[in-house]
């Protein structure tokens, strides 16, 4: 038996079981088990039809062998807050045979996994295409027995650098359709610019039916550009939610959000294009990066982003954590931004992931920061009341080790007492890159301490710590987060991607395998 | 080096930056865009070097 196996049993024992207020978890090889340095990005975690259980996705890499693979592996979460699983399932990676192990990497990000109503499992990674020198879209679809159903790939339709990046996917129970977008890069002025591609997929064969994509008006100036990964938010019904980066002539990024309607061969816009763009425009600070997009059962769209301004202090520019509101309409309704600069603190603080309670009253946020008084980076969570017409925090706490970073890029409410973050952290001592996931009640009572793969790590109310406020001008020093309306960009139907050359996929369990340790916060 | 090569204490190009970081870099700081660019003379912002460069110096992205 693997030693992280025999651990994690220990740790159940001891303390992951009834009565414990909260766990933290490990995924991958935390103890080095195989020997090869394992480097596990989990950058997915998505709820299966159960509801409690979750699979997780994400980079898995070896320094000697199998690197850059994809990896996935599930997650039971039935037992709440208080009892950590023990073991994953349906373990699996991918990677794809080339003629030069070179550009056998594959890689991809936060929305590149999407779980349907059958538990099929849909996966988008970019791969590498070496007779050209660019990246393609490499899309596998798995049914809930993890057999590969279909495997296709996506290039941009010319031969320049970066080809086809950043994919996210989605698919549209009531349209039936598979849809994903991603980054693909054309030649304008002397400049390799973005656009941000976004295609309808056949569920059963993966070919592409519809294209749309979303380009700056004045496409041939230089600085003008789509920028950065997009992403997307879950379903209500036939809505959903996506968010991507518009770089502006003017030289500052914004987040650029838009509701969507899947049709039956269409993304319908359903707010005006360019009318809802979020903008900083805070002293010390000019861009705005989104980290999460969430979308409730009335179809007000939540985003969750980072922005950097002068501290409170004006000492620095730490970044800050946003959170913005538009309704259903588009109506910009408010952005609040939290700050890890009081009681004597001053640090950066991320966004990482967002989710919004069944009920539509409470939105749950991730993200991290530097541990309330140390250096190393630490995942938070924070429960926000959103029922009103302006929110207030109810809650944040940070899930802080005591010797090694750690971040979150995910955000999942799993059932009715239970929230989790995912992300990474590099272990202690082995220094192997692993999922950190950390579990929470969302009463917010997980406070307390505990040992995680012989480490301690503590879990702190920091809301002393915390500025929450009203993120336009006045609001907190500093700060100034806008609505910008009339933003020079639109989509346009049409595709800039053709079919890439089908990779030959390597489609069986990680090796080593994947392990989780756990220990209980008390 | 600029304020955004030294994040949260990741220097620009840390493999190990979460990607919070890598959208930082990923913005192109367009003051610094070359006055030869053209069609035939293209550049493109590489994110883990903060600078412009030419496809030849391109650098693997993390």
């Amino acid at each position: 038996m693997p030693f992280g196996v025999e651990k994690v049993a220990m740790l159940g024992a001891a303390g992951g079981g009834a009565g414990a207020l909260g766990y933290v978890l490990l995924w991958g090889d935390p103890d080095n088990a195989g020997g090869v340095a394992a480097e596990t990005y989990p950058y997915d975690i998505e709820l299966l039809a159960s509801g409690t259980d979750v699979r997780v996705g994400g980079r898995w890499g070896t320094s000697t062998s199998n690197t850059h693979r994809i990896a996935t592996a599930g997650l039971d979460l039935s037992g709440g807050y208080s009892t950590a699983p023990t073991t994953t399932t349906g373990q699996n990676s991918w990677n794809f045979t080339h003629a030069s192990p070179t550009y056998q990497g594959i890689y991809n990000n936060t929305g590149a996994m999407w779980i349907d109503g059958s538990d099929n499992m849909y996966s988008c990674g970019q791969t590498y295409d070496a007779s050209f020198g660019y990246y393609n879209q490499g899309i596998v679809k798995e049914n809930s027995s993890q057999a590969v159903q279909w495997n296709v790939n996506y290039k941009a339709n010319n031969s320049y650098p970066y080809g086809f990046q950043n994919g996210v996917i989605w698919k549209s129970e009531t349209s039936g359709y598979l849809g994903m977008m991603g980054t693909v890069y054309n030649l304008r002025n002397g400049s390799y610019k973005q656009r941000m591609q976004m295609l309808i997929l056949n569920d059963s064969d993966g070919s592409a039916t519809y294209g749309k994509y979303a380009a700056p008006n004045n496409d041939t100036i230089s600085n003008s550009t789509t920028n950065g990964s997009g992403l997307r938010s879950g379903f209500n019904g036939d809505k959903f939610a996506t968010t991507m980066g518009y770089h502006s002539s003017a030289g500052y990024q914004m987040v650029a959000p838009m509701l969507w309607t899947a049709e039956s061969a269409n993304f319908q816009n359903e707010w005006t294009i360019g009318d809802c763009e979020i903008r900083n425009q805070s002293s010390g600070g000019n861009s705005i990066y989104a980290t999460g997009v969430c979308i409730d059962s009335s179809n007000n769209v939540y985003v969750q982003s980072y922005f950097g301004a002068t501290a409170i202090s004006g000492s620095y520019t730490p970044a800050n954590m946003a959170i913005t509101k538009f309704t259903s309409g588009g109506t910009y309704s408010w952005t609040y931004v939290l700050r890890q600069q009081a009681g004597g603190e001053e640090t950066s603080l991320s966004g990482g992931g967002i989710d919004i309670s069944a009920d539509g009253n409470d939105l749950f946020v991730s993200g991290y920061s530097n541990k309330v008084g140390g250096s190393t980076g630490a995942p938070v969570i924070a429960r926000l009341d959103v029922s009103g017409a302006t929110p207030s925090l109810t809650w944040i706490t940070q899930f802080a080790s005591a010797t090694y970073s750690c971040y979150a890029q995910n955000c999942k409410v799993v059932g009715t007492d239970t929230v989790v973050s995912f992300g990474y952290g590099q272990t202690d001592p082995t220094a192997n890159v692993v999922g950190v996931l950390v579990a929470a009640n969302q009463d917010g009572s997980s406070l307390g301490s505990g040992t995680v793969d012989d480490v301690a790590w503590t879990a702190t109310d920091i809301s002393s710590y915390i500025v929450f406020a009203d993120g336009a001008s006045g609001g907190t020093a500093n700060v100034n987060i806008t609505n910008e309306t009339g933003s020079g960009f639109t989509y346009t139907i049409g595709t800039e991607t053709t079919t890439g050359s089908t990779p030959t996929w390597i489609n069986g369990a990680t090796s080593p395998t994947i392990q989780v340790e756990s220990g209980a916060i008390e | 080096m600029s304020f955004n090569d030294i994040i949260d204490g990741f220097t620009r190009g840390d493999r190990m930056a979460p990607p919070q970081i890598w959208a930082m870099w990923q913005t192109p700081d367009e003051s610094t865009f070359p006055d030869d660019a053209s069609d035939e003379n293209p550049y493109m912002w590489d994110a883990a070097q903060g600078a412009w460069v030419t496809i030849d110096n391109i650098t693997e992205p993390n």
